[in-house]
């Protein structure tokens, strides 16, 4: 089967009688990668897949906004960036910012859509205990492998910072890793 | 980039590259991504928001078909406020094209009085006679024997040579003089009974 570029999933979607099949195209290439971002961030399931129906509602009413001054992966990402974030604010005015270790821990047990192993689930709850904008860095960077470059882009932040942002999230989850396995 | 990534990760945390070997462990139900698609568009379907396409570029877009183009234009032009527009100046044209049309089939441009024959007018008065006031009906009669009495006035003025003392004053007479007046116009063969009938 031949493989869907961008090029044409735009093209699709600039005419009026394709759009929705451009936007049937469109999910089918990028659902899991956005799931995964938002999940990354988010962990539980539940929440993911609110936001990432968000994500892709908000795709289909506002493409004619982009326009293509970045790639559709970048866009995608950042419209995706916001909404978690956005996200994530209403659910801290709900609930305490600050979840004890201990209990992100068992929170973490008890996900019945988590099934790594000990030191995986170790490293996402000290994952969780960043700061938001730095776990967006080191998720886009620790998983999804994006070129600092591209970071820059989404996120509207420096090269460098975004490298010392990294380097700093790579720094405290190697300190809390080994602390709690103390 | 991984070989960069694996690189600068090898350099920082020796321990989180390795973690990053392992499975990450998140998990979704059971053909979650297949229902996501369907949730998603059946969410758009309800809410039916508006489809704005800018930019209309294609790179590999496939051309519509003239049909396709036809349909598109019917579509723009049965828009409320494009319909409404459209409607008003077709009418305008049309009410145009008809007055227009009227006018010439009536009377090819003339506008006055003038132009209306003898027959027309008797034809119209005599279906119309009620509509006449009275005194509409002795103003005409009055006017036709004025009309009458210029008809005459080449003979008059010949016959004032021979006796210039004998002139006409309607407006002056009262009804004997004048049934006098008519009496000795027809006498002298200068007004004939059908004239004087019609005159009546």
């Amino acid at each position: 089967m031949k493989e869907v570029t961008d090029e044409h999933i735009i093209a699709l979607m600039r005419n009026p009688s394709s759009y929705e099949k451009g936007f049937t195209v469109l999910m089918q290439r990028y659902q899991e990668s956005v799931y995964w971002q938002v999940r990354r961030m988010l962990n539980e399931h539940e929440d993911s897949n609110d936001v990432v129906q968000n994500v892709f509602i908000k795709v289909f009413r506002s493409f004619h906004t982009f326009e293509e001054k970045s790639k559709l992966s970048t866009w995608l990402y950042r419209i995706a960036t916001n909404e978690t974030l956005t996200f994530i604010q209403k659910k801290n005015q709900k609930a305490a910012d600050d979840i004890d270790s201990v209990a992100a821990v068992a929170q973490m047990k008890s996900d019945s859509y988590f099934d790594g192993d000990e030191a995986q689930r170790l490293l996402k709850v000290a994952i969780s205990q960043l700061p938001e904008k730095q776990r967006l860095v080191f998720n886009m960077r620790y998983y999804d492998e994006l070129p600092y470059e591209e970071m820059s882009k989404i996120l509207d932040t420096s090269v460098g910072a975004l490298k010392a942002s990294f380097h700093h999230a790579v720094k405290k989850i190697e300190e809390y890793v080994k602390n709690y396995e103390l | 980039m991984e070989d960069n990534l694996h690189k600068e990760l090898a350099e920082l945390s020796p321990l989180l590259n390795d973690l990053r070997k392992k499975k990450e462990g998140f998990k979704v139900p059971d053909g979650y991504f297949e229902q996501l698609q369907v949730n998603v568009l059946t969410q758009l379907q309800e809410e039916k928001p508006p489809i704005v396409v800018s930019n209309p570029i294609s790179v590999n877009a496939k051309h519509p078909s003239l049909w396709e183009q036809f349909l598109m234009q019917l579509e723009w032009l049965i828009r409320p406020r494009y319909a409404v527009a459209f409607g008003s100046v077709a009418l305008l044209i049309a009410a145009s094209w008809y007055l227009f049309k009227s006018n010439d089939t009536i009377n090819d441009n003339c506008t006055t009085l003038a132009c209306v024959s003898d027959t027309e007018i008797e034809q119209y008065i005599e279906e119309n006679i009620e509509d006449f006031e009275t005194e509409q009906l002795w103003q005409s009669s009055e006017d036709a024997i004025a009309e009458v009495t210029a008809k005459t006035s080449k003979t008059e003025q010949e016959k004032n040579t021979q006796n210039p003392t004998k002139k006409y004053h309607l407006k002056e007479a009262n009804d004997e003089e004048l049934d006098e007046m008519l009496d000795e116009m027809i006498q002298n063969g200068e007004l004939s009974e059908e004239e004087l009938e019609d005159i009546l």
